[in-house]
């Protein structure tokens, strides 16, 4: 899902200010490596980059508690973009480029920070899986660090301002391939990427600001997700969730906002044992029933949808979603609204967490 | 009543302005090109100063360290790498390179890493949002070269232009913008640094805030052959290059001094036509109060007016002036002054203060007195004459005053504020002299003259008439010259010294700076082949002594230039016996003439130098010239250097070539080529003191032109006295055309008081302009910059003013000929009118 | 013998864009070694006409004839040569030269045209009682000295004709009389003419002929 975010970071960075740049990035878009349907995902090989697609991410979040129940948030990401379509090179003519996002929801409030280099000089990278042996990725002193080819178990060890975090990830299940197989579509144009995603994970960990030193634990989700196209052009934005119900199954759903007709709604509804059921337009009924003004920092408030209400047809279920709370902007170089999310069912009884993030809002 | 009342005064004086319209202009000009030279001056000035400010920060990214290689060869990027991935973010990298153009330009590059550079994409400042939009072509190949606007102009660059080198290596392609503390260079990727050069080393890494704990973690983590340096630039630079910024003061203040004589001289001539409108607006029993708010409104008026247009007038200027200076003083101190002018308002209201304060002097002061006099009497000619007279005598007094004071103060001066404090005492002592000195000539003359001459001494002695209206004027143009003549005299000194101590210190054929290229190997391979005569491999250590940026230099005693190294002053009998003790015995140092004027320490003192080894002391046996050099330095002989400090760098190999091989050059080219060393790394004799030259021409640029400015301004002044003389006189000289005079003798009867006047101040000038630059050169040149050379005065820059001053004269008179063919009719068919 | 012979002399001026005439076919002789008043009301073109004579102004149309040669076409240098030698003018406002001794003042007419007589120049100092002043500057004296300083620097040259304009116009009526009584002996003596502009009886007395200045045309007076 999160292709999107790659693709403005491409966008904004560049064609806002430029029109001709951006006529130049469809025209390389044409270049990179396409996403195809039937290309199955191969492990540990695709933990690995692809840098002949144009963007790539290793998207964690994680919703953890303290030893007093509090609720915490963390979200790392570790982003890959390639500039141009021609071969990789190695070392300072390389053109890929690399961003880190990472953000901590705390009872006191949201906090972030956001981190870019530049490819080939392993200043950030992503090990070669299959050669090195072992899975690693990194952007200067954040790391993700396992002593296998797989993803897990692994230590993730990074900072935002004065808080440094150390986490433990277990995955206790399998992987779990979205869309047909891992062949994830965006829109009826057939925007697509490839997107698979490790919904259980157990997390462990601290995080320490000076002496003090709080000790958390939760559940965390990895998505995984590369691709080399971009929005369509009437998609504003999107609303996802990832959210762990506390029976046992997890739920993925996102909206791509359109600005004339129906909005593109998707979904993945995993059960405890990991298998998962693909979920279209017709099977998800997603309707916000709060706004809020956000802060954005830059002068200015935005109104953003902040409660929902979610229903799966098939499922017959409903939930109620609503943030921790309001305040959790992401005032990056692309701006957006990305936190903890608590759930709520019909009767209003809480019945699990998770992250959500809404885009492209003005 | 009373508004009213100021309303009616105002209008009767200021209706002045509008009946004559070129004394109008004349006073506006003045006022503007004062104020215009004096803010163009000051613009630079504190324009400089804020990129100074700005050196702790470098390509708007802060910069409170370098970490550089000890051994000056460079940083290798895995190190770099090593200590981000340690967690020291705020690490950046840059690369510096000198190329030279394919045309014989020096052009310098910085590259860094855009992406490294902290808080650089993530900030909403302007400088991030100027950088987004082509961020995605200066990081990957092709890249691009981010010229200034200024340099890209210079080196004829347009957008997408690949700047072709000397060896035809060809730059990215060009987009001519530029990022802040870009300066003067060339900005591009690392990358596209590192395929320029060949090599993939970084010049240094700038360490941008860091906090105390991470500081320490830092210093601890680097490795043995890395150091970390403070950057102390914005305090070096305030301070080496305050000098530079005081002479361009003064100079500016010169400049507004003699606008201002044009604006006394118009002012003069309103009071002589407002006589009677004052006079008049007395006898109607206008109340003082009000006449006076009315001159303080007329003062404020034309000093909103010359500070607006002096202002914009000197924003153009500066920004003419600005580039050669910019490239001065980066050449000189490395000081990255930005290309695109930033203005202060702070600026625009000393100029407003500077102007009001002017015209309070020279505007609002004679109105009130002349308002304040019984106005019967003062329109005779006995009290015109009395006052006249009187005005000399006062000025001549003063003038004697402010000389005493200079001769009482001389010994005394200490910093370059105090000389040219010195310098205007004495320049406005000749000033207001003059008038007394044109007076005698007058009568110098008027007693020479035989008694039968009658037309002759009547032109001479038609010279009293002139004086009061040419007096400004002519002190303008004593200044103007005295100026330029003095001026004249220091840079042709300095530029005669400059060039004969070139031709020593810079005897060697090739310089090589390579640090890929070892000098044992070069040696090695020289042995093999007759190309090469000599050599001397210098090394140095970049230390701090007495608070500023010092170089200790280890050379080698016995290569060809260090045997007649010129020396200042030395201990013993004779310069050679000097650096045969130096050669020869332990402990003695030489000097640079700024260790010794700026420091103060002379021959046969002890310097303490900190070395690794601890305290050491040297004895001073000479002091050697070090011209354009800002920093204190030492010569010990390099083997004291390498045994004193392990983390010397090499300064470099100086090559002597084999005299009697023609083919010596492309052999010792070859040879260099062959050890790996690319061909930007070595410059010939011929190309290093053409760019020498060429540094130092560009650094009095702007002094030669201010000098023509003034020139220019002082032209004006004469101009304007004789309009003035033209108007105020002109039923006169219809009265005297009655009596049958021809035109030619008319205008011989203006131009012989007006050559007696030049000549006197012409005369003036001459010894004035010596003394001025004996001044600048004995006293300011060395206070400022440390560096002493011999006065060297000819006769042939006074002769050029001479001619340039008859020809300003020829000009004006030219233009009063034409003016009168035009008005004197009229004013011939009104004799007889009562006035 | 006619020395100036002025001949259908017209001159206007433009005030606010109307011309207004002034002279209107002027005709006059004047013989020479005589002295003429010449009479009229205040704006009757007195000076305009005596502008003319002197060639400091240009007639519209008509002859000017000085001793035969045509002051209306003459070149301006040919002028400058007349009134150097030839033509003299006596002001009311004395114009005399600041920075030059009285002397001097005497002098420099005469020095122009290079007809420095120092028997006349002793006789002129004596009879105009000038002696002590010789060495004095202008302002240092009295206005009726300063007049006879202008009248003693118009006649030392002996010039065929002086042009008068109000001469004692600036002087009390004593001095006016005793400077006039002098300046008209003084002229005769010289073998000069005299044409003086004047709107006092009293001093057009001390002339030969007065002529009244009406309308632009000249007619004899009593």
């Amino acid at each position: 899902m999160r292709v999107l975010i790659a693709v403005f970071f491409a966008l904004a960075a560049s064609a806002i200010q430029a029109q001709d740049m951006l006529g130049d990035l469809r025209d390389q878009g044409l270049g990179f490596a396409q996403v195809t349907p039937g290309r199955s995902l191969q492990f540990p090989r695709d933990h690995g980059a692809h840098p002949d697609y144009r963007v790539e991410w290793w998207y964690l979040t994680a919703n953890l508690e303290d030893s007093e129940g509090g609720q915490w948030g963390m979200q790392w990401t570790l982003f890959r973009q390639a500039l141009s379509p021609r071969q990789a090179q190695a070392g300072w003519q390389s053109n890929q480029v690399w961003m880190a996002h990472a953000a901590i929801t705390t009872p006191d409030g949201h906090f972030f920070e956001q981190r870019f280099a530049r490819g080939g000089i392993d200043q950030a990278g992503v090990s070669r899986v299959a050669q090195d042996g072992h899975f690693n990725a990194w952007m200067d002193d954040w790391e993700w660090r396992s002593n296998s080819a797989a993803l897990f178990p692994a230590k993730l060890k990074f900072s935002v301002g004065e808080r440094e975090i150390v986490l433990l990830l277990e995955g206790t299940g399998e992987l779990v391939a979205n869309g047909i197989d891992g062949y994830s579509q965006k829109s009826a144009q057939g925007q697509a990427s490839y997107y698979y995603s490790q919904p259980h994970i157990r997390v462990r960990g601290f995080v320490s600001q000076g002496l003090e030193k709080t000790y958390l634990s939760g559940k965390g989700w990895l998505d995984r997700e590369w691709s080399s196209q971009e929005l369509a052009e009437n998609q504003q934005g999107w609303d996802w969730f990832a959210l762990h119900l506390d029976d046992g199954h997890k739920l993925m759903v996102y909206q791509l906002r359109h600005a004339d007709g129906e909005h593109w709604l998707s979904g993945n509804w995993i059960d405890p044992q990991g298998s998962a059921r693909l979920l279209d337009r017709d099977s998800i009924v997603l309707s916000s029933t709060r706004s809020g003004n956000i802060e954005t920092g830059d002068e200015r408030s935005r109104k953003l949808p902040m409660e929902w209400k979610l229903a799966l047809v098939e499922q017959d279920r409903s939930w109620r979603i609503r943030p921790l709370y309001d305040q959790q902007w992401m005032a990056t170089r692309i701006p957006y609204w990305e936190g903890v999310v608590l759930i709520e069912d019909e009767q209003g009884a809480p019945s699990g967490v998770g992250y959500m993030e809404l885009t492209g809002y003005q | 009543m009373r508004t009213s009342g100021i309303f009616w005064v105002l209008k009767a004086l200021l209706s002045h302005y509008w009946r004559h319209p070129w004394q109008t202009l004349f006073l506006a000009v003045g006022l503007i090109a004062g104020v215009a030279l004096w803010s163009a001056v000051q613009i630079i000035n504190q324009h400089a100063e804020n990129s100074y400010r700005q050196a702790q920060s470098l390509l708007g990214a802060q910069a409170h360290y370098w970490i550089r290689n000890r051994r000056d060869q460079g940083i290798d990027p895995s190190t770099y790498i090593k200590l981000r991935r340690d967690g020291f973010r705020q690490l950046f990298p840059l690369v510096e390179l000198e190329v030279s153009t394919a045309a014989g330009e020096s052009v310098s590059i910085i590259a860094t890493d855009l992406l490294a550079l902290p808080d650089n994409l993530l900030g909403n400042d302007q400088s991030t949002r100027d950088f987004g939009a082509t961020w995605l072509e200066f990081v990957q190949p092709p890249y691009r070269a981010w010229v200034p606007r200024v340099l890209a102009r210079e080196l004829g660059l347009a957008r997408g232009d690949q700047l072709e080198l000397r060896d035809g290596r060809r730059l990215p392609p060009a987009m001519v913008q530029a990022r802040v503390q870009q300066g003067r260079r060339v900005l591009m990727d690392i990358g596209a640094a590192f395929a320029l050069s060949g090599s993939e080393r970084f010049s240094y890494l700038a360490v941008g805030r860091i906090e105390p704990h991470a500081f320490r973690r830092l210093a601890a983590s680097l490795p043995d052959h890395l150091e970390l340096i403070e950057n102390q630039q914005h305090l070096d630079l305030r301070e080496l290059t305050q000098s530079l910024h005081s002479h361009l003061s003064a100079m500016s203040l010169l400049s507004f001094a003699v606008g201002l004589f044009i604006v006394f001289n118009a002012v003069r001539f309103s009071l002589w036509y407002r006589r009677a409108t004052l006079l008049d607006l007395r006898l109607m029993g206008c109340d003082s109060r009000v006449m006076l708010v009315a001159i303080l409104f007329e003062t404020l008026a034309w000093s909103l007016l010359g500070t607006a247009l002096g202002f914009a007038v000197g924003v153009v200027l500066a920004q003419l002036l600005l580039p050669g200076l910019g490239a001065s003083l980066q050449s000189l101190y490395d000081a990255i002054v930005e290309t695109e002018l930033g203005l202060s308002p702070w600026t625009l209201f000393q100029a407003w203060c500077l102007s009001l304060i002017g015209l309070i002097w020279a505007l609002a002061w004679p109105l009130y007195r002349q308002l304040r006099r019984s106005s019967l009497e003062a329109a005779r000619v006995e009290v015109l004459l009395a006052d006249e007279s009187g005005a000399r005598r006062r000025m001549a007094l003063a003038a004697v005053g402010l000389a005493l004071l200079a001769a009482i103060a001389y010994p005394r001066i200490e910093t370059a504020t105090q000389g040219f404090v010195v310098l205007g005492l004495l320049l406005f002592a000749a000033a207001w002299s003059l008038p007394a000195l044109l007076a005698a000539a007058l009568r110098l003359l008027a007693w020479l003259l035989p008694a039968h001459s009658l037309l002759t001494r009547w032109m001479v002695s038609d010279g009293w008439s002139q004086l009061p209206a040419f007096r400004s004027a002519m002190m303008a143009l004593l200044l103007a010259l005295t100026a330029n003549l003095g001026v004249g005299t220091l840079v042709d000194s300095f530029r005669s010294a400059f060039v004969g101590w070139l031709e020593v210190r810079q005897s060697a054929d090739i310089y090589l700076r390579a640090p890929n290229v070892s000098y044992e190997q070069l040696l090695g391979l020289a042995d093999n082949g007759s190309w090469l005569a000599d050599s001397h491999y210098h090394i140095g250590v970049s230390t701090r002594w007495r608070e500023r940026p010092t170089l200790v230099r280890g050379v080698d005693t016995r290569a060809p230039d260090s045997l007649v190294l010129p020396l200042s002053s030395w201990r013993g009998e004779s310069a050679a016996a000097a650096l045969a003790i130096w050669r020869e015995q332990a402990g003695k140092v030489l000097v640079n003439e700024q260790v010794h004027f700026l420091a103060g320490v002379e021959v046969g003192d002890e310097v303490e130098l900190k070395t690794e080894r601890g305290l050491r002391h040297y004895e001073v046996v000479g002091v050697f010239y070090d011209y354009g050099n800002p920093y204190f330095q030492f010569y010990l002989p390099g083997r004291v250097v390498a045994s004193h400090w392990s983390h010397y760098y090499s300064r470099g190999v100086a090559l002597w070539l084999n005299k009697n091989n023609p083919r010596a050059m492309q052999q010792a080219e070859a040879s260099l080529k062959a050890l790996g060393a690319q061909p930007g790394d070595w410059i010939s004799q011929t190309q290093v003191r053409r760019l020498s030259v060429a540094v130092f021409d560009r650094t009095f640029a702007i002094t030669a032109a201010m000098n023509l400015l003034t020139m220019m301004v002082a032209a004006i002044a004469l101009l304007a006295s004789l309009l003035a003389i033209l108007q105020e006189r002109l039923p006169q000289f219809a009265q005297w055309r009655a009596l049958g005079l021809r035109q030619s003798e008319q205008l011989l009867l203006v131009a012989t008081p007006l050559l007696i006047f030049c000549t006197v101040v012409w005369l003036l000038a001459i010894p004035l302009g010596a003394l001025l630059s004996w001044i600048l050169i004995d006293k300011l040149n060395v206070i400022s910059f440390g560096w002493s050379m011999p006065l060297l005065w000819e006769i042939t820059p006074a002769l050029q003013l001479a001619l340039v001053v008859g020809l300003i004269c020829v000009s004006t008179l030219l233009l009063v000929a034409f003016q009168w063919r035009r008005q004197m009719p009229l004013a011939l068919a009104q004799l007889g009118e009562t006035v | 013998m006619v020395m100036l012979s002025i001949r259908n002399l017209s001159k206007s001026y433009r005030y606010a864009d109307a011309r207004q005439g002034v002279l209107n076919q002027l005709e006059f002789d004047m013989a020479a070694s005589t002295s003429v008043a010449l009479l009229g009301e205040s704006g009757s073109g007195k000076s305009t006409l005596l502008h003319l004579i002197a060639g400091l102004d240009r007639p519209d149309s008509g002859e000017i004839l000085f001793t035969g040669q045509a002051l209306h076409s003459a070149s301006e240098s040919t002028l400058a040569a007349l009134r150097r030698s030839q033509i003299s003018l006596v002001f009311q406002q004395f114009h005399l030269v600041s920075t030059l001794t009285v002397l001097d003042n005497i002098r420099f007419q005469a020095a122009l045209c290079q007809r420095l007589d120092a028997d006349y120049e002793a006789e002129l100092i004596e009879r105009l009682a000038l002696g002590d002043q010789a060495r004095k500057y202008p302002h240092q004296l009295s206005r009726g000295q300063q007049q006879r300083v202008a009248i003693a620097r118009s006649l030392l040259h002996r010039p065929a004709l002086v042009l008068a304009d109000e001469p004692t116009g600036n002087l009390d009526e004593n001095s006016s009389r005793e400077v006039m009584a002098l300046f008209s002996e003084l002229v005769k003596q010289a073998d000069s003419s005299l044409l003086m502009v004047t709107h006092s009886r009293a001093m057009a007395d001390f002339m030969d002929r007065r002529v009244r200045l009406h309308n632009g045309k000249l007619a004899e007076s009593e």
